[in-house]
């Protein structure tokens, strides 16, 4: 895996599909994949701007190509220097993580925790521990960065699980028009 | 515009009680009569107390001869409450369905007083909708004689969520409607790219801007009153502190509140109740990238969630509303229905493009009850009780504006006369009452009495509702916020509660007495039938498809403003 994260401002507001999808067609053609995924939001102007980055499981790819394809601008190469808080500190929201794929259904904090990235499960209210079951929904998970952790935040669900705070599917209201 | 609505038909309605037709609505002279009258009485105050008035009924005291201020709301013991909702879509929103007629007809059946049709701001809704809604909305009215129906709109407010914004029937509403939607929704903003997104941060001088249209109407005489109601405040976390104060302080006559309760409170309702079994409120949302991250989700609570129904900004003793309650300015809440698709119904959207005719056209009968569906008639399960002095389009206005409201699921009470004044050293001895403000001397006595009216009937779930448990909560008034996106109140608590005896039947009094008052201060009330409560005695966060909202009932009241002279 390569050390270096690359990151690029989106030109505009991209789903995680259309994000990762996106960033899988710019890096196939150079023989690379994108084996972390993250998001950040830069709040520094009126507008806020959302930023990916991601690090491939080879050298680093022409960003600039990248960037023109997901409509963005290039912020990085991130590799020289300290990273960028949402890499290392707090801020930063994975969409691609190492073990994202090993689950799909119902599974306890303790097995998360062992089979992913994530290194900790928190809940909104408190109470959980190892054997709490987590309804994955489907495996989609997004752990935010949290004093350079993983940290994955759930919520009580119905039948004394949790689920993830973040779901893949909020209800659109308007049909998602705004 | 027909001579059907250039001019109101006084000749004919005047005189009927209930009537949809204001008399005063429209009528160019009374309303620059009265806010000839408003502004001498306005500026007379404003050169006593040497400060700043907002307005009349607005929470602001003005003061009275001899340097004592006026109280505002003035308590009389003979409030009616009369029932409505002012958040209800039709057909004419590309994600809703019903004939106005219908959801006009079921607010009627389940007892509301008023109502607002507010459908979705956008570019094809100002293009093609408003003209095909404004007739039927009149025919509604006729046919409809003792129910007040408004045309609103659901407006996207640039770089935050929606909110309710509605006038009285008058020869200029309709037209203030129109030119308010092509100038300042969000949704059409961003269509023209005059901003990033509908909800993109450079959207906020806009909505300062679009607030104060709506109030120079008024001050001009075009209308009588125009509200704005912000709508599911925290459900993507996009309205921050600082645009709400920013709204308020832009036109405190015309930005008053905001949705203490959000509708679709079917939408929770588990699947084994045969219910969609997703978030109550379908508040399921998570931050994203015009989200405030102040309201980020934590190990200790998830504002994106409804609390016992209500949204995160209301439910939360010492949060984001006590915030603004705590700079001794007023901002409401209310409770609605966002009716768009009714649990249980069989209806399903026509099959007309709304983007090329601003309509879903006539819904399809499918003859199968929808279980997907999460919101729940106008009337059937969220009421905003407002105390109107009659029962007319402005009346009702004027007491939404001046916080004589009270947001109510499920029935859980009828009404609440409240009093608050003071009783041992100098100060108001008549009182105020809800949205009001009184005063007392440094260290006197000030007494809240309490007379709640409970349910005197089943509501539309068959049952009849046991309040349970009353709070009073209280914190002190400690000025204008430095930070304009404080979010929190940590001096207001839970000051008294009262548990309801079992036995109660028709109504209780309750009474609770501040001595030695030293600091302005606050008070509001909230009561609960205590089935859901945490161990504070506040309600739990709402768990998805784990939610019946008739066995999580609760009202919220609108606080009271106390101030200590000497
Ligand atoms: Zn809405
Ligand atoms: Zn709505």
């Amino acid at each position: 895996m390569s050390a270096v994260w690359q990151a690029v401002v989106l030109g505009r507001a991209l789903s995680d599909d259309h994000l990762t999808a996106a960033l899988d067609g710019a890096l196939a053609p150079r023989g690379r994949r994108a084996v972390e995924v993250r998001t950040h939001v830069d709040r520094s102007s009126a507008v806020a701007r959302t930023v990916v980055s991601w690090r491939t499981d080879g050298h680093p790819a022409d960003d600039a190509r990248v960037a023109t394809d997901l409509d963005g601008e290039v912020l990085g190469p991130a590799g020289d220097g300290p990273p960028p808080p949402w890499l290392d500190g707090s801020g930063g929201r994975c969409v691609r993580f190492p073990g994202d794929d090993a689950l799909s259904g119902v599974h306890p904090v303790a097995e998360i925790v062992a089979v992913t990235a994530i290194d900790r499960v928190d809940a909104v209210g408190g109470g959980l521990d190892g054997d709490s079951p987590v309804d994955t929904l489907g495996g989609w998970l997004r752990p935010t960065v949290v004093d350079g952790q993983l940290v994955l935040l759930v919520e009580p669900a119905e039948a004394g699980r949790w689920r993830p705070v973040e779901i893949r599917d909020p209800h659109q209201c308007c049909g998602g028009a705004h | 515009m027909g001579h059907g609505h250039d001019h109101p038909h006084d000749h004919d309605h005047t005189e009927v009680a209930g009537s949809w037709r204001d008399p005063e609505a429209g009528d160019r002279l009374s309303v620059s009569r009265r806010r000839f009258l408003a502004g001498a009485v306005a500026a007379g105050a404003a050169a006593g107390l040497g400060s700043t008035v907002a307005g009349l009924g607005q929470g602001v005291a003005a003061a009275a001869p001899k340097g004592r201020p006026t109280p505002v709301n003035p308590w009389t013991g003979t409030n009616r409450f009369l029932a409505g909702d002012h958040h209800i879509h039709t057909q004419f929103s590309p994600d809703a369905q019903y004939e106005v007629e219908t959801q006009v007809s079921k607010a009627a059946e389940y007892g509301l007083d008023w109502m607002v049709v507010t459908d979705h701001g956008g570019t094809a809704h100002q293009k093609y909708s408003i003209d095909q809604v404004t007739p039927r909305i009149e025919a509604s009215r006729e046919a409809h004689r003792d129910l007040l129906v408004y045309q609103g709109l659901e407006w996207n407010i640039p770089g935050a969520e929606h909110a309710t914004v509605f006038l009285p029937p008058g020869a200029n509403s309709v037209e203030i409607l129109r030119a308010f939607e092509a100038g300042y929704d969000g949704s059409v903003l961003a269509d023209q790219k005059k901003v990033v997104r509908s909800t993109s941060g450079d959207g906020e001088p806009f909505a300062l801007e679009a607030l104060r249209y709506l109030d120079q109407q008024v001050r001009g005489g075009r209308a009588e009153i125009a509200l704005m109601f912000a709508n599911h405040p925290a459900r993507r976390g996009i309205d921050s502190p600082h645009e709400i104060r920013n709204w308020r302080d832009a036109a405190p006559e015309v930005a008053v509140g905001m949705e203490g309760a959000p509708g679709h409170q079917a939408a929770g309702i588990p699947l084994d109740m045969r219910g969609p079994g997703k978030a109550r409120g379908y508040y399921d949302f998570a931050p994203t990238e015009d989200s405030f991250p102040g309201y980020a989700p934590s190990a200790t609570e998830n504002p994106y969630r409804t609390y016992g129904g209500f949204d995160w900004m209301t439910a939360k003793v010492g949060g984001l509303w006590d915030s603004l309650l705590a700079e001794g300015r007023p901002w409401w809440v209310t409770s609605t229905s966002d009716s768009h698709q009714v649990w249980l119904d069989t209806l399903e959207p026509g099959e007309q493009p709304y983007a090329t005719t601003g309509s879903r056209g006539t819904p399809i009968d499918t003859g199968v009850q929808q279980t997907g569906y999460g919101d729940f008639w106008p009337g059937y399960y969220s009421s905003t009780l407002v105390a109107a002095q009659r029962r007319t389009y402005v009346s009702v206005m004027r007491g939404l504006q001046a916080g004589q409201v009270i947001a109510v699921h499920g029935r859980l009470i009828e009404g609440m006369d409240v009093r608050v004044r003071a009783t041992r050293g100098d100060g108001d001895a008549r009182g105020v009452t809800l949205g009001g403000r009184t005063h007392v001397q440094r260290g006197g006595d000030v007494q809240v009495e309490l007379t709640i009216e409970l349910a005197a009937g089943p509501n539309a779930a068959g049952m009849v509702p046991k309040l349970a448990k009353v709070d009073l909560i209280s914190g002190p008034v400690t000025g204008a916020a430095a930070d304009r996106d404080t979010l929190s109140a940590p001096q207001t608590s839970v000051v008294e509660t009262f548990e309801v005896p079992a036995g109660a039947r028709k109504r209780v009094r309750l009474e609770h007495t501040f001595r030695n008052v030293q600091q302005s201060f606050y008070l509001r009330v909230r009561g609960s039938d205590g089935n859901q409560l945490d161990s504070a005695g506040n309600p739990l966060i709402d768990v998805a498809g784990a939610e019946d909202p008739f066995a999580d009932l609760w009202f919220y009241a609108n606080p009271v403003f106390v101030d200590v002279l000497g």
